[in-house]
């Protein structure tokens, strides 16, 4: 099991709608290739414009593929994820931006800081 | 800034003139660039301290720096001399700037913030006492965005966001006092890609520091693109004051929305400000709308989406209209006005006309070009 952490700038479809709602933890999408997901943070207040900030921790088994991981976090978000974020990288909200990052997160060790791992 | 009278407009509408000097950008960063005067020994000493993020902090500082001068399109060897040195002086107080405990921590606002908060609350102050209770940070966060938080009464700007908006609104400018560029237009030749690398760094892992510089085709489109941009982040302020003065934290929805922009609406239309007029204010409201439309269209094709965002900023933009028709906007604002409306409205249809891969490869194109300098 890899815990992963993504910064996720969403379009809600419904522009208010609350964090838990926006990327349903409990989709089918997500359970169905074995990711968990929970919601670690989300943006308190209003902004102009639509976007919303949430963070949110990824479980991934070693065995699932990055690709269909970023395919079901895509599916469970109710709206467009404009832009995502990582701790070392960031891409957009495309399943092959979302699977790239995810894939060169699970390829570092946990404690590794990013300088390290530049050098590598 | 020179008077933006009726006539001047009217002048530009029919004369382009030969632009190869550089414009400084008054209403920007002046208090950035006086906080680096004495640092520099102390920051020297300190380089080994740099977090790891510092890179890409000091890059988006430089972004910020770089964009106070803004150059002409028929720049001469020694103009373009000129902007090498300013440029070298942005890129090292950039990285004094990012050093810098205060600045890191809290970057102060600048002073086209300030001067926005300022006249905001002013008007505000009569009827809200306690506006001065509510505090502006500015922030440096890769993202369009001005945001409110009920729970410490405070407002957050990303000086990213205005200088991004800055050069859309000079983009703008350009096309509508360049005769070749409108004629393009009109011939049906849209400039899908211009705004592209621009909003880029938003999404990839590119440098702020490696957007395009965008030239301005004649001096007054530089100065207007500045005047735009001031009323488009008051317009955008007002609003957050809006939700902070009146709504109730936990509650949102496009009701409150409408009220704040009506709010807004009424802080801009009461008093446009220094060297602007009711019909700035309608223009420039109108082209925020469409460039945030625009932005989101790229986004949503490079996240593999090929709809059309839902969006209810079509809806907003109509609470604009009885503001404008009771403040009477001059017959030139309103064809000025117009033309980069359709202009920015054609740009978006010609982007969401491609297929998320066929932008994506334009992007990567972009990409790959602002990665090589």
């Amino acid at each position: 099991m890899k815990d992963l952490t993504l910064e996720l700038e969403i379009d809600p479809v419904d522009p208010g709608t609350r964090a838990g709602l926006i990327v349903d933890v409990d989709s089918e999408a997500l359970s169905r290739c074995g990711v968990a997901v929970h919601i670690e943070k989300s943006e308190d207040g209003h902004g102009f414009g639509v976007s919303e900030i949430i963070t949110i921790g990824v479980a991934v088994a070693s065995g699932v593929a990055s690709d269909l991981v970023a395919s079901a976090i895509t599916e469970a978000t109710n709206g467009v994820i404009r832009r995502v974020r990582s701790r070392r990288g960031r891409s957009d909200g495309s399943v092959e931006g979302i699977a790239g990052l995810v894939d060169d997160e699970r390829r570092r060790e946990p404690d590794t800081p990013p300088d390290e791992v530049s050098k590598q | 800034m020179t008077s933006l009278s009726l006539c001047t407009k009217i002048v530009w509408l029919v004369e382009v003139e030969k632009f190869d000097g550089l414009i400084f950008d008054n209403d920007s960063y002046l208090n950035y660039l006086e906080m680096t005067d004495t640092r520099e020994a102390l920051i020297r000493a300190k380089r080994w301290m740099l977090p790891p993020d510092s890179q890409a902090r000091t890059e988006q500082i430089y972004f910020v720096l770089r964009s106070v001068m803004t150059i002409g399109r028929d720049a001469t060897e020694e103009t373009l001399k000129e902007l090498k040195e300013w440029r070298r002086m942005c890129a090292r107080n950039a990285e004094i700037l990012q050093m810098l405990p205060e600045f890191h921590e809290n970057p102060p606002l600048p002073t086209w913030a300030t001067g926005a908060v300022d006249q905001v609350r002013q008007q505000l102050r009569p009827k809200f006492p306690n506006v001065d209770e509510i505090t502006v940070k500015a922030t440096l966060d890769p993202r369009l965005y001005v945001r409110s938080y009920q729970a410490n009464n405070q407002i957050q700007i990303s000086v990213l966001f205005r200088e991004l908006l800055r050069t859309i609104n000079l983009g703008i400018w350009n096309a509508i006092v360049a005769p070749d560029s409108w004629r393009e237009l009109r011939d049906g030749r849209l400039p899908e890609d211009c705004f592209l690398p621009y909003f880029l760094p938003l999404y990839w892992n590119i440098p702020w520091s490696r957007i395009p510089t965008m030239r301005a085709n004649s001096k007054h489109a530089a100065m207007l693109a500045i005047n735009c941009v001031r009323l488009q982040m008051t317009f955008m302020i007002a609003h957050e004051f809006a939700h902070l003065l009146l709504h109730e934290a936990g509650r949102s929805g496009p009701e409150l929305e409408a009220e704040a922009d009506r709010f807004a609406y009424e802080v801009l239309f009461r008093d446009p400000g220094e060297n602007a007029s009711v019909g700035d204010v309608w223009m420039s409201s109108r082209w925020l709308f469409e460039i945030l439309a625009l932005e989101r269209t790229i986004s949503w094709r490079l996240s593999g989406n090929d709809g059309m965002p839902l969006t209810g900023d079509h809806r907003r933009e109509t609470l604009l209209f009885p503001f404008a028709r009771a403040a009477g906007p001059s017959m030139v604002d309103v064809n000025l006005g117009g033309r980069g409306l359709i202009w920015l409205s054609n740009t978006r249809a010609a982007i969401a006309d491609l297929t998320p891969v066929a932008l994506r490869q334009r992007a990567q194109q972009w990409s790959t070009e602002m990665m090589a300098g």
